[in-house]
């Protein structure tokens, strides 16, 4: 919509087409390059012509430099040949030489050089004309190729024709014709003057919506740069976007300063954790808003931060764009601050991501394709510290010493290892051989230890790949007078870094914009897309709060297997996990899930110039995606024979998935699965409509007063529902038939747990909203937003729902100032912005209680035979309950040096967060001591800035330098919590007041004591070993404060070096201010006996120096393997060994420098592939996330960005990609 | 001008349909949440209108009914330990008082939200069955509270005891500050809302009718609350109609019951079944007790032990003889120091077997036939009317054990023939200090006989405490070593520790603590 007021702001006068016209042509030009904006002009050049055309010596100019030359194609055709010998001379003096002494006028803004003629006085020589006359002409594109189908008419009549094959057109023109009008889709409209000329070229400009950096658009307006009051980065897709990477958002990562990306799982259709300037939130999402083609993206299902590395199957569909092909992608617009976001609002308060994919251009039809083929590095024992097979067994052989793994408790353990086999071997008696399976004698017994010792199974070989994963796109771009369009079909084929990862995904993308009539447009857009993915079998993970273990029963997660799993394990052996048969291998094969995922959008806009100034515009779209995740438990999957495993009497009173019924006395325990296996489905369905009227009003008053109003309003509606479905005893084998006994739902009664759930959520939101801009001259610019937000999800209560939002903001372009030119080149441009804003977010999605929320529930009742159904008061009433809310001030400076060869770009904020959703202690009369309510504050401020400079330039080499850094620190400044010491020490950390949105602290560490077992300082300030209290809440200041989870510096270094047609691209990304716990040594402690003391586990090789005589508490931080004695003596033992995990020896500094990306690519030149027909052909190999430059070496291989929580978890692998482009 | 008029009108016009279209469209539900627009959907509502924490842990532990066992054992947790001690307890955990509190305001604002709607869908005459219930729920929350958080009722200081916040109406604001009223004033709201509820009270509403304030339930409590508020005729009239004309066929069938096996849950899923003719309330709770004076090692540390046992409680003697002609004994375990009648088990709800995660449920029996037996057998006794007394005793006793009817000779020679208690020389008679009067000859005799079956019955299910409160009995607490007992602390009649302190987040939201 503001495409028109670009057009009618410049159309006022020459100057402004003229100018108009130059950043078009800059900004085509530019397209391939990295943020092209500066170019030197005091590159030297040297050249020599002997009576040529002027032409030669613009061919030698830009054969040496990157100059690209604009003129009209007569300009020069009465030229006489020149001559000229320049020797390491700036172009402003060759050009001094060879055009200005005829008449002829140039400007060289960035690599443009653009000539024109003095004017004369045409006027007067129109007034002499003959009635009639013929005017002919040429219609080219920014390129200068010619546009046919170009409606060319006389303005005022009816009177036309179009351009044809060649963009030529002849017209008669009368007396009172003065003005040719050119209208084609895709492309600004042009009023050209006739002046009574005859000829008349006109180069057509593209619309300014396709256009770089000039324009900044916010999803629903465009403005013009200098215009633009807020922060923002706009990034092309064809720069960021990591090749490989199929999730195009962690192509973001360190592209745009303040915008942090944190890769917490690797997985497919996984969102990073991204953050624009840091936490807004201290319990909601804080997730960035969405927005593709003007249309807000909504999640299938809420999924918060801490979710995200979870491991849970539900983040395999957390990330709103995993359906969009990244080739499709035209660009990024991020919005940061709150004048940027403004225009959204109630929803803007995290910032605001503006995609804008692909549209058709005008002229030829442009086929291309691209093919990424991508294989991934297997993890290597290598990079980590893990005990090989040989120290592990000496670890088992010292737990076996000391009265762990004896035959007694390992042989009919829930979980075992080598030991257990050995054990359950020499108990096999095979009456046909008349042999045990395992002689039970010291030589025997010995003999089978230590070819387990000389095992050294390498289970990342086992499970993972490093087939090559490929992703082909094809598109076709094509216009004409009347439409134009983009197509485009995708092919993701992954089959699998991992085992049971696969993945295929496929997309269309159909974009087409049609022109009725002058004055209305109408754009169409369609895209789907499907996913077929497996993941590897998995539950929602459970926190143990007693010990803040996290769990996930049956994890068989590749990677964490791998990570976990002892070393001297036999990968083709069956051992025992739930009491029944496991082997990784079979259970992948047999414990899986398979997502289907349709996403589709259609949207259409109608676009209406009613008056020139005026345009109103109509946006209709409709969202629709679904999902169905089914997980196979098959019959033989461990997960299944669990649920039947009872080989004796002891084990069938120990199996805890085993069902005794209480209302039959004396019964023995069944098994609610006898046969078959588990089939659970989640399904889930999100269908929203948008609609959005608006209108745009543009005009400028004497060339002086610009003006810009924007104005609408819009309705969306999201209705989501999930529907859960267990399956119960399907034979997978067996015909796919089931087949149950009714105890089990006798026993779910009983429980209180469901065979099937179903959950709808209905949003609704309604918003006015209007924005002014006012500039004097573009030199001193005003801008005010305000919106007026109404949603449903605070709850039917009409005073909570409606809020105000607002933005005041303004601009100084000290370059436009007359006094500027003193300055120049040395600073070549400056602006000064400042905003202030309120923006807002609705808070965490379950605080919805602006009414009483009372929901069903069926209380628990140990007998199926009362149970009974109910209501329950799950929220009070909250009339208090509104927005979370930000004030934020900002203050922007962006700065071009040495004519624009060095840019800085810097920005400087203050927020002050408000209203944040809380927990509140109340008197709890009404019903909730806790609540959750408007009552936290939080603080935030930081810097951030962007500095590319041109290092190198010259006719075949280039060197150019992007640094980005961003640094931001946030504080709670007031909040109510009852945060445990187990809340703060776990690694995500916690919100406390005085810190940061999650701050983690550590439980301080004393040293070992005389018998080699932890000692701490607990919550009274004394030295213990099991007195601490993982739920104290009181007596918390004994905590050590490590520092914020969440980096404050973010950023990265880009290198991109051009010689001839090679480009070579390195990305180092770094990240630094903020602490990791590292992953727990002692796992599966909590357990009684601690699991850890099994034959299972695999233990880092710092084990090598635990404690094991007195005195080793001097030199070793270690602890002791406890005796089973001394466990029995005191099995809250228990609590000194978690609390080792928690502990300040258990943090690494979370910074690291990472080598994102390098890459090195090939365009092939023009001639040799012209006898291919083939347009352009470029081929790239790249290696992506290759390793750390630094981390901090306690992390020993542990990647700091990785959050390894099992389940469908994966960290970024190590890669290597390469690309083949083709343009027919 | 008048063009403009019309335009200003239609604009006007189009704006205001507008907005209410908007307000419309914003008036959707955002999830799946009830609506109560209906009388079945306030009956629903009332399902949760009962306490899901009950008081059995606080008021045992309180009470001397546990001792200390010594530095062989571990507390289960530190509530425990601050329990056990009397002080203030800072943890909130199952059973603590945060969440008492939380559980019994949360049960009362789920009355008055169901009050409110029978308020707003008509005053027609076929919710006062719901509205009976409502009543009965509000009052039965604010009584356990008021039990538990302050002093006992008393006719002397109850005008100014703190009492403990009284709300009949549902919240609407985040943090409303509250003032404690006095104990008295919450007994007479309480005996407002049970006198106008009793007769709307219809079971035919209740699908699970012993999970709900049943006709008998309510006259049940109606008869507890008036003993605890020394309104006798109300008790004997209330109890009567509990008991019928003959009490004997509503008690529990204690022979069958002393018939099944100590083991597993027998006893326990028999005790509070729905089919046992002597319960009448149940509710279901979030609860560690099942575990803590179950037959398991947890927390006992503190617990009904032998040395209470065989003095003063399941193992003692009375004017009954042996504590052997009981039909339901104790469970005795070598190897732990508690003394155990299985009644209350406790029922696990399983969120993650692999990792035995999930949570602890007890059934309390909240009211039994047998306990409002001995109620009106109080107030029989506080009216002189010992031969009424003596019969609902002996009916009581018939039931209960082999030893057949009592007499009031029996009740008078053994009561008055034992010694008073000390700490170190326990008997079943502890010196009553109530700040009313109970004459000192036959009628404390029949009292002191009525709160010794009394704490026999009720043992582990936490009415022991009330009795003590109610009677200013001066209790110990003790550690009990190698059958060595040594007295750590003392309880006297007037300690302000009777009055278990309000949990420490509500106090510092504001609210007067108990003073200490």
């Amino acid at each position: 919509m503001n495409k028109k007021f670009m057009h009618l702001l410049f159309s006022r006068s020459r100057r402004f087409i003229f100018i108009m016209k130059m950043i078009v042509f800059i900004l085509l030009i530019n397209l391939p390059d990295v943020c092209a904006s500066v170019y030197s002009q005091n590159t030297r050049l040297s050249l020599e012509v002997k009576d040529q055309g002027i032409t030669e010596v613009f061919a030698q100019i830009k054969q040496q430099s990157e100059y690209k030359f604009v003129y009209r194609s007569d300009l020069f055709d009465d030229l006489q040949p020149v001559s000229i010998r320049a020797e390491n001379e700036t172009i402003e003096n060759i050009l001094e030489k060879v055009v200005v002494p005829y008449g002829i006028h140039y400007e060289i803004r960035d690599k443009v050089v653009i000539f024109r003629q003095d004017i004369e006085p045409e006027a007067s020589r129109a007034e002499v004309q003959q009635d009639q006359k013929t005017v002919t002409g040429r219609v080219t594109d920014g390129s200068g190729m010619p546009v046919p189908g170009v409606t060319v008419l006389l303005r005022g009549t009816t009177k036309g024709t179009v351009t044809d094959a060649d963009g030529k057109y002849t017209i008669q023109a009368g007396a009172n014709d003065r003005v040719l009008v050119f209208t084609f889709v895709g492309m600004k409209d042009q009023e050209v003057e006739l002046r009574g000329r005859s000829l008349v070229d006109v180069a057509m400009e593209e619309e300014v919506s396709e256009i770089g950096e000039v324009v900044v658009t916010t999803g629903m307006t465009k403005m013009d740069k200098r215009l633009f009051t807020g922060a923002t980065d706009r990034l092309n897709s064809d720069e960021v976007k990591i090749d490989g990477l199929s999730e195009i958002s962690r192509a973001l990562e360190g592209r745009s300063a303040g915008v942090s990306v944190q890769n917490v799982s690797g997985t497919f259709g996984t969102a990073p954790k991204i953050r624009v300037r840091g936490a807004t939130s201290i319990y909601g999402s804080s997730k960035p808003l969405w927005v593709v083609d003007g249309i807000i993206m909504e999640d299938v299902t809420e999924v918060n931060a801490d979710d995200l590395s979870s491991g849970d199957a539900v983040t395999l569909i957390s990330s709103a764009i995993a359906g969009l092909n990244a080739e499709d992608i035209e660009s990024f617009q991020i919005l940061k601050d709150g004048s940027a976001t403004s225009i959204y609002g109630a929803r803007a308060m995290p910032g605001v991501i503006v995609v804008t994919t692909k549209k058709g251009k005008a002229g030829e039809t442009r086929i291309s394709y691209t093919g990424e083929y991508t294989t991934r590095l297997k993890p290597n024992y290598g990079d980590f510290n893990i005990m090989n097979s040989q120290e592990q067994m000496g670890v088992y052989k010292e737990m076996q010493e000391k009265g762990w793994l004896n035959f007694a408790d390992v042989y009919r353990a829930a979980e075992s290892g080598v030991y257990g086999k050995m054990y359950q071997l020499i108990n096999t008696y095979d009456p046909v051989t008349g042999t045990f399976g395992l002689i039970n004698t010291p030589e025997a017994k010995n003999q089978y230890l230590r070819e387990a010792e000389m095992r050294n199974t390498d289970w990342f070989g086992r499970l993972f790949n490093t087939n090559v994963m490929s992703n082909h796109s094809v598109s076709i771009s094509s216009g004409t007078e009347k439409s134009s369009s983009y197509v485009s079909l995708s092919v993701l084929s992954d089959p699998g870094w991992s085992k049971q990862s696969s993945l295929s995904r496929y997309t269309a993308n159909l974009n087409t914009t049609y022109r009725l009539f002058k004055a209305l447009s109408l754009n169409l857009i369609a895209n789907a897309s499907y996913r077929k993915q497996k993941a590897p079998g998995t539950l929602s993970q459970d926190i143990d709060v007693v010990f803040g273990e996290v769990k996930r029963d049956f994890d068989i997660n590749p990677y964490s297997y791998a990570m976990n799993t002892s070393r001297a394990l036999d990968p083709d052996e069956f051992y025992t996990r739930n009491y029944a048969d496991f082997n990784i291998g079979h259970e992948l094969e047999n414990n899986y899930m398979e997502l289907n995922v349709i996403d589709m959008k259609y949207q259409g806009e109608m676009r209406w110039n009613i008056l020139p100034e005026l345009e109103v515009s109509a946006l209709g779209a409709i969202k629709y995606q679904t999902t169905s995740q089914e997980h196979k438990i098959r019959d033989e999957s461990n997960q299944a024979l669990a649920y039947r495993a009872m080989p004796d009497a002891t084990i069938r009173d120990k199996n805890p998935f085993l069902y005794t019924n209480p209302d039959v006395p004396y019964s023995l325990p069944i098994s609610v699965l006898p046969q078959g296996g588990i089939y659970q489905r989640t399904d889930y369905r999100m269908t929203g409509y948008d609609f959005r009227a608006t209108a745009t009003w543009n005009r400028v008053f004497n060339e002086t007063h610009i003006t810009n109003f924007f104005g609408g309003m819009e309705v969306s509606s999201v209705d989501r529902g999930k529907t859960w479905f267990n399956g119960w005893g399907l034979q997978y084998s067996m015909g796919e038939i089931p087949f149950y006994i009714y105890e089990f739902f006798k026993k779910s009664i009983e429980e209180n747990t469901s065979y099937y759930s179903i959950s709808n959520t209905r949003s609704r939101h309604v918003a006015f909203f209007g924005t002014g801009t006012y500039s004097f001259k573009r030199r001193y610019t005003l801008n005010g937003t305000i919106r007026y937000e109404g949603s449903n999800k605070l709850g039917k209560s009409k005073s909570a729902r409606w809020l105000p939002t607002w933005n005041l903001a303004g601009a100084w372009n000290m370059h436009e100032e007359n006094f500027f030119g003193e300055f120049d080149p040395v600073l070549s441009h400056f602006t000064l912005k400042a905003s202030y804003s309120l923006t807002a977010d609705r808070g965490p999605a379950d605080v919805t209680n602006s009414l009483v929320v009372i929901n069903s529930y069926s209380p628990f009742r140990p007998f199926s035979s009362i149970q009974e159904s109910g209501l329950q008061i799950v929220d009070l009433e909250n009339s208090e309950l509104t927005y979370e809310k930000k004030h934020e001030l900002n203050i922007g400076v962006d700065m071009g040096f040495l004519d624009n060869r060095i840019n800085l770009s810097a920005d400087w904020y203050n927020r002050k967060n408000y209203d944040l959703i809380g927990p509140v202690n109340t008197q709890g009369v009404g019903g909730q001591i806790e609540k959750l309510a408007n009552v936290a504050d939080m603080d935030s401020h930081g810097i951030e800035f962007t500095l590319s400079t041109r290092n190198i330039q010259s006719k075949n080499f280039s060197w150019n330098t992007d640094f980005i850094f961003a640094h931001n620190k946030n504080k709670i400044t007031r909040l109510e919590s009852n945060a445990r010491i187990i809340d703060l020490v776990t690694g995500s950390g916690f919100a406390r007041e005085g810190y940061p949105v999650r701050g983690l602290f550590s439980i301080p560490f004393k040293g070992l004591d005389e018998n080699g077992m932890p000692t701490f300082l607990d919550q009274d300030g004394q030295v213990t070993q099991t007195d601490l209290y993982f739920q104290e809440r009181e007596n918390i200041d004994f905590l050590k404060y490590e520092g914020p989870t969440d980096p404050t510096v973010t950023g990265s270094l880009g290198n991109i070096f051009r010689y001839r047609n090679w480009r070579l691209n390195i990305f180092v990304t770094y990240s630094f201010g903020n602490k990791v716990r590292l992953d727990p040594i002692f796992r599966n402690f909590s357990s009684d006996p601690p699991r850890f003391y099994s034959d299972l586990i695999s233990t880092p090789k710092e084990f090598k120096n635990r404690w094991v005589l007195p005195g080793d508490e001097e030199i070793t931080d270690m602890p002791v393997i406890l005796s089973k004695r001394q466990y029995e003596a005191n099995d809250d033992l228990r609590i000194a060994y978690n609390a080792y995990n928690y502990s300040d020896v258990r943090v690494a500094d979370g910074g690291f420098v990472r080598m994102k990306e390098i890459s090195l690519s090939y365009d092939f030149p023009r001639k040799m592939i012209e006898k291919l027909n083939v347009d352009a052909l470029s081929l790239k190999v790249q290696g992506t996330n290759l390793f750390l430059l630094y981390a901090d070496s306690k992390l020993n291989g542990q990647d700091p960005e990785f959050f390894r929580s099992g389940g469908v978890s994966a960290p970024v692998p190590k890669q290597f990609t390469m690309t083949l482009r083709l343009g027919l | 001008m008048k063009t403009y008029k019309y335009l200003l009108f239609q604009i006007i016009f189009a704006l205001a349909l507008l907005s209410v279209s908007c307000e419309e469209f914003l008036d959707e539900t955002p999830d799946n949440r009830a609506v109560i627009d209906a009388e079945e959907k306030i009956t629903r509502l009332l399902v949760s209108a009962y306490p899901e924490t009950s008081y059995c842990y606080l008021s045992e532990l309180s009470s001397d009914n546990v001792d200390d066992n010594g530095g062989a054992w571990t507390a289960f947790d530190r509530l425990q330990t601050q329990t056990y001690n009397w002080q203030d307890v800072t943890e909130v955990s199952n059973d603590s008082p945060q969440d008492l509190w939380d559980a019994c305001y949360k049960a009362i604002a789920t009355a008055n939200q169901a009050l409110a709607s029978v308020e707003e869908l008509g005053l027609s005459g076929n919710l006062d069955a719901q509205k009976g219930e409502a009543l009965m729920c509000r009052a039965f929350g604010h009584f356990v509270l008021v039990n538990v958080f302050s002093k006992a009722y008393s006719e002397t200081t109850g005008s100014s005891d703190l009492g403990i916040p009284w709300i009949d109406a549902p919240e609407t604001m985040v943090s409303p500050k509250y003032n404690r009223t006095t104990v008295a004033d919450v007994y007479e709201k309480i005996n407002a809302d049970i006198e106008e509820a009793l007769p709307l009270i219809n079971d035919n509403v209740y699908e699970v009718p012993k999970y709900h304030f049943n006709k008998k339930a309510a006259y049940a409590f109606a008869a507890r609350f008036n003993l605890y508020y020394r309104k006798y005729d109300q008790v004997i009239e209330y109890a009567t109609k509990v008991l019928g004309a003959n009490p004997s066929s509503v008690l529990r069938d204690w022979e069958y019951a002393g018939t099944l096996s100590q083991n597993d849950d027998l006893r326990g899923n028999e005790f509070i079944s729905v089919n046992n003719r002597a319960t009448l309330l149940l509710t279901s709770a979030y609860s560690f007790w099942g575990r803590i004076h179950g037959p398991y090692s947890a927390g006992a540390k503190y617990a009904h032990n032998a040395t209470i046992s065989n003095r003063e409680t399941t193992g003692s003697t009375g004017p009954w003889g042996s504590y052997t002609n009981f039909y339901y004994r104790y469970a005795s375990y070598s190897s732990l120091p508690k003394v155990i009648i299985r009644k209350i088990s406790e029922y696990f709800e399983y969120t993650d077997p692999v990792n035995g995660i999930g949570f602890a449920h007890i059934i309390h029996p909240v009211f039994t036939t047998d306990e409002t037996l001995l109620c009106r057998a109080e107030a029989y006794a506080f009216k002189k009317e010992y031969d009424l007394a003596t019969a609902d005793l002996s009916a009581f006793m018939v039931a209960f054990s082999t030893s057949g009817a009592l007499s009031r000779e029996a009740v008078n020679d053994f009561y008055s023939g034992i010694a008073y208690y000390t700490p170190a020389e326990p008997t079943v008679k502890k010196e009553l200090q109530p700040d009313f009067t109970v004459e000192s000859g036959e009628q404390e005799n029949f009292i002191q006989c009525i709160l010794h079956l009394r704490r026999i019955l009720t043992v582990h299910e936490g009415l022991r405490w009330f009795d003590v409160k109610r009677y200013g009995i001066k209790i110990y607490r003790r550690t009990v070593e190698n059958n060595i007992i040594t007295v750590t602390d003392e309880l006297p009649a007037d300690d302000p520790r009777r009055a278990i302190q309000l949990p420490q987040d509500v106090i510092n939201a504001g609210l007067e603590a108990n003073p200490r």
